[in-house]
């Protein structure tokens, strides 16, 4: 059998197939075997619950679709009490996608994640907005996003 | 509804705890299609 795996930082995955943030979750338990991936990105969640956009977040085209969800989440709390359970029933490593209006924002909710065994890696959302840099993105200016990577390590 | 499996929570409508009476977002496509009457919430209501 063909050795798919692969290493990144020291994170063994058994093949390259990371899917994008979100889009496994429980709605697929039961149309694909989970173990078949080299491992789970979560849907992005916050520290503390938000709304996200206000309805209607969806747009049809005539060719396609436009959303806006704007993250919405219950929680770092309610993630951990009861969405890592789903992810902790499959065997490929989870990565959880991470979001924070602000830099120390960032460093407390993965303060908070490196106490919950069980997540291999986290993904820095960094295309929310920065409220202490007038809303903009902080992947827009490369000293914010290292700002955010120094705070997480 | 957009994906259609829960996961990318476009179909979310506000549904009304009967407890609490507080308002929580619920997929339309995964908690249901069908909702509990006393939960839905329409504007104005």
């Amino acid at each position: 059998m063909t050795d798919f795996s692969v290493n990144i930082n020291g994170l063994r995955l058994a093949n390259p197939v990371m899917p994008a943030s979100g889009t496994f979750a429980e709605g697929l338990a039961d149309v694909i075997d989970f173990n078949r991936l080299g491992a789970f990105v979560t849907k992005t969640f916050t520290l503390h619950p938000r709304s996200g956009n206000p309805l209607p977040r969806v747009c049809e085209l005539d060719s396609a679709m436009l959303n806006a969800i704007g993250i919405s989440s219950k929680g770092v709390e309610d993630f951990i009490e009861y969405t890592l359970p789903f992810y902790q029933r499959y065997a490929p490593p989870l990565i959880a996608s991470i979001s924070a209006p602000t830099t120390q924002e960032f460093a407390t909710l993965a303060a908070r994640l490196s106490e919950v065994p069980g997540i291999a890696a986290i993904e820095a959302n960094i295309s929310c907005p920065n409220i202490e840099e007038d809303g903009r993105a902080f992947a827009i200016e490369p000293v914010a996003t290292a700002r955010v990577i120094k705070a997480l390590r | 509804m957009a994906c259609g499996l829960g996961m990318c929570y476009c179909c979310v409508r506000p549904m009304r705890d009967k407890e609490s009476q507080t308002l929580t977002d619920k997929r339309v496509c995964y908690d249901g299609p069908v909702f509990p009457l006393h939960e839905v919430c329409y504007d104005g209501f």
